[in-house]
């Protein structure tokens, strides 16, 4: 595997977290929206 | 937004305390997870067999500094006392969200720290929750897979579980009164569950509903496919296999269709979770990705 393919969890949870603040702005007390993760073992850059 | 983590965040291993002492590389990675995480504004983590690899006060002052607040309700250390939080109540866009983690596992004893049973614990948590005025209670649970459905079944007051442990990943789920979804694989998901809440009873979970629709528009493809060439069929031992694989199909599409009325119903509160995957189509933010890689360089 070429070492520029790897991709970095942190760095990319990042990047969907500030996806999805965007989308969840439009919370109003009756919606909210929860984000999570698990078991992530060390990582902070796992194959592929 | 809320944002949480199920624990087993910071180390492969639940065994680097036992062989040679964690080098300075790896403590730096597990650093470099908690202050990013504590950056990117988790409001709570599970502690888990994993988190414990450099003992209990070292991750508290880790966890400290990156400004991350610690759940386990059934962990009491030596003097009987509990080592982290048990419960926190945050609100996001009007929503109370109450949240609580509970953990098994044998390193957990190794550590020097008694497990109280999980059930129980969580009981009581989330009727603290509840008096507290949280409109949805979540749960943590680190457990194994098995452990945390026998748990599920049995919670009172829980709206929401994530399951953590073992990194075995399941589908999300209905589970006695709760909705069940499993935490992630090694960072390579980020679980969305998206609540509309106001109504009464247990959680309604969307997705069904979502994936019988995405299931009835192949469904019906292969249905009009056997149609037409039933109708072309010229003998009738054709026609009549044909018919013999209609027939099964047809009684699938029944059921999709139940599945798809079954929308969530008016003053129910309900969910739709899915799970993202960081593949390809997410970017790296740079920044992190640079540190990112000095520290896996480092820790190898």
């Amino acid at each position: 595997m070429r070492r520029d393919s790897r991709r970095f969890v942190l760095g990319t949870l990042a990047v969907a977290l500030f996806w999805s603040a965007t989308a969840a702005a439009a919370e109003d007390g009756k919606k909210v929206t929860l984000l999570f993760t698990g078991d992530n073992g060390g990582e902070v850059a796992p194959c592929g | 937004m809320v944002l949480v983590d199920a624990g087993d965040a910071l180390a492969r291993s639940v065994r680097l305390d036992v062989e040679p002492v964690p080098t300075q590389a790896e403590r730096r990675k597990m650093s470099f997870i908690l202050e990013t995480m504590g950056k990117l504004g988790y409001d709570a983590m599970a502690v888990g067999e994993r988190d414990l690899v450099l003992g209990v006060e070292e991750l508290k002052k880790m966890a400290a500094k990156a400004k991350v607040t610690l759940l386990a309700a059934n962990l009491l250390d030596k003097g009987g006392k509990r080592p982290f939080e048990q419960r926190k109540l945050v609100t996001a866009g009007g929503v109370k969200v109450g949240i609580f983690a509970v953990a098994e596992g044998a390193e957990l004893e190794r550590k020097g720290l008694k497990v109280l049973p999980a059930l129980e614990q969580a009981n009581l948590q989330a009727r603290a929750l509840r008096k507290a005025g949280a409109d949805l209670v979540v749960a943590l649970l680190h457990q194994d897979y098995d452990s945390a459905l026998k748990t599920a079944q049995k919670l009172q007051g829980v709206d929401f579980a994530i399951q953590s442990h073992g990194g075995r990943v399941s589908s999300t789920q209905a589970v006695g009164k709760v909705v069940l979804a499993a935490g992630g694989e090694r960072g390579r998901r980020l679980g969305r569950a998206e609540f509309e809440l106001g109504g009464k009873g247990p959680l309604f979970d969307r997705a069904e509903a979502k994936s019988a629709r995405a299931q009835l528009g192949h469904l019906e493809q292969t249905i009009g496919k056997y149609k037409q060439q039933q109708q072309q069929a010229s003998a009738q031992a054709e026609k009549d296999q044909l018919e013999r694989l209609l027939k099964p199909l047809a009684k699938r599409r029944q059921e999709l269709l139940a599945k798809m009325e079954a929308e969530a119903p008016a003053g129910r509160n309900s969910v739709l979770c899915e799970l993202v995957p960081l593949d390809r189509r997410v970017a790296d933010d740079p920044e992190i990705a640079q540190t990112a890689k000095e520290v896996e360089s480092a820790a190898r």
